[in-house]
């Protein structure tokens, strides 16, 4: 086998340490997709093969999980500086002081910056592969950006093994589908 | 066939515009957006297998797997009799006088041992195990609370580094640079307890000699 990286990664951190990281490779007629799990380190790995010629579409489907996410780290991030300020005050000695403050605002800071972070640039989704038999997910090509860039790398290799469906064709599939509901 | 026009979050059907200009089509229920592109493989039929007919009486031979099925083949491998669900054509009979036919015990054993892959596959990653079991417990949150988890992690990292150097089933060349970094970091932290011990045993017996 000559499997090529694609240049594309997915990774969502399940909590601080536990890691999810996707990686996808290619072949002439198909693709690995390889998602790793772990704690800070992968030691875990889980192998999928997707044919193109079997894949009859792909889905991207907007979620509202960022939201919760970008909320949870601010959260915690106006928590520790709020602390920083709170165990400041109790504090006497000005150089304690000091250390707390630049420790856990620095520790607050950095959530609140992620959580920012996330609010505005990783907006989450579903990936989903759609085959005859099956509806795939694709767990870790879970923020709008790289399952867009991924979508686009992979409709590539599809539609050279399938070909392209003209608008006639998409026309018609849309009224398979309502004709079958 | 059906399903496509379906909101994948709470199944409220959709206009399917995202299908023809590959917009961000929201549901109107949910209004979750979806983006759905479609490929020719859409309008390829699967085949549905076929259940077989029932057996008639107790003179007719039946499926070695369906009791009540009429047996229609013979494992080339084994001899079962098999009936019209249970015949598989052998993936790798290319000597083109028979199609072959297999039963479905024999179909996976030959799908093993010709090395063919199926669909889905797991791994577990020992030397990414432990680094993990090396490198984990130095982090600074988690070495000041769980500093007494190396007594552990260490001897478990060398266990697993050196047992199983190059052990590690990847699909891709691995190199062994985990497992360096993991004998490196756990040998130092057993020395380091090592160490301990020894200071301990030293210092209590220096202590009573002393007193």
């Amino acid at each position: 086998m000559s499997y090529t990286k694609l240049k594309i990664k997915g990774a969502s951190m399940q909590s601080l340490l536990s890691v999810r990281k996707s990686n996808l490779w290619l072949e002439e007629d198909h693709f690995l997709h390889v998602e790793g799990r772990g704690l800070i380190f992968t030691f875990w790995e889980h192998y999928q093969r997707l044919y193109f010629e079997n894949i009859k579409g792909i889905i991207i489907l907007t979620t509202k999980l960022y939201l919760i996410h970008s909320v949870s780290y601010s959260l915690i991030g106006l928590f520790f500086l709020l602390l920083g300020v709170g165990s400041s005050l109790l504090v006497s000695d000005n150089l304690t002081k000091w250390i707390v403050i630049l420790v856990v605002g620095a520790i607050g800071t950095l959530f609140l910056i992620r959580g920012i972070f996330i609010g505005l640039f990783r907006k989450s989704c579903k990936f989903l592969i759609l085959t005859n038999v099956a509806a795939i997910e694709i767990p870790s090509l879970n923020t709008m950006r790289v399952a867009e860039n991924t979508e686009k790398i992979l409709s590539g290799f599809i539609e050279k093994a399938q070909g392209k469906l003209d608008q006639e064709g998409l026309k018609k599939v849309i009224e398979i589908e309502k004709s079958d509901l | 066939m059906g399903e496509l026009l379906k909101c994948r979050k709470c199944g409220v059907l959709l206009k399917g515009g995202s299908i023809l200009d590959g917009s961000y089509e929201a549901c109107p229920s949910c209004q979750a957006s979806s983006r759905l592109k479609v490929y020719p493989a859409y309008f390829d039929k699967i085949e549905k297998g076929k259940l077989g007919q029932k057996a008639l009486g107790d003179k007719e031979a039946t499926c070695y797997f369906h009791p009540d099925r009429k047996a229609v083949a013979i494992c080339d491998e084994c001899g079962k009799f098999v009936c019209e669900l249970c015949a598989i054509p052998d993936p790798l009979a290319n000597d083109g006088a028979s199609e072959g036919v297999l039963c479905p015990e024999c179909y996976s054993r030959k799908l093993e041992s010709s090395g063919r892959r199926g669909g889905r596959e797991e791994v577990f990653l020992y030397d990414g195990m432990a680094v993990s079991l090396a490198v984990v417990p130095l982090i600074p949150p988690i070495c000041i609370i769980m500093y007494w988890a190396i007594i552990f992690t260490a001897p478990a990292a060398l266990f697993l580094s050196i047992a199983y150097w190059g052990k590690t089933r990847h699909f891709m060349p691995r190199s062994k640079i985990r497992n360096i970094v993991a004998i490196v970091f756990s040998l130092l932290q057993v020395l380091f307890l090592i160490g301990i011990v020894v200071l301990i045993v030293t210092s209590l017996t220096f202590g009573e000699m002393g007193s």
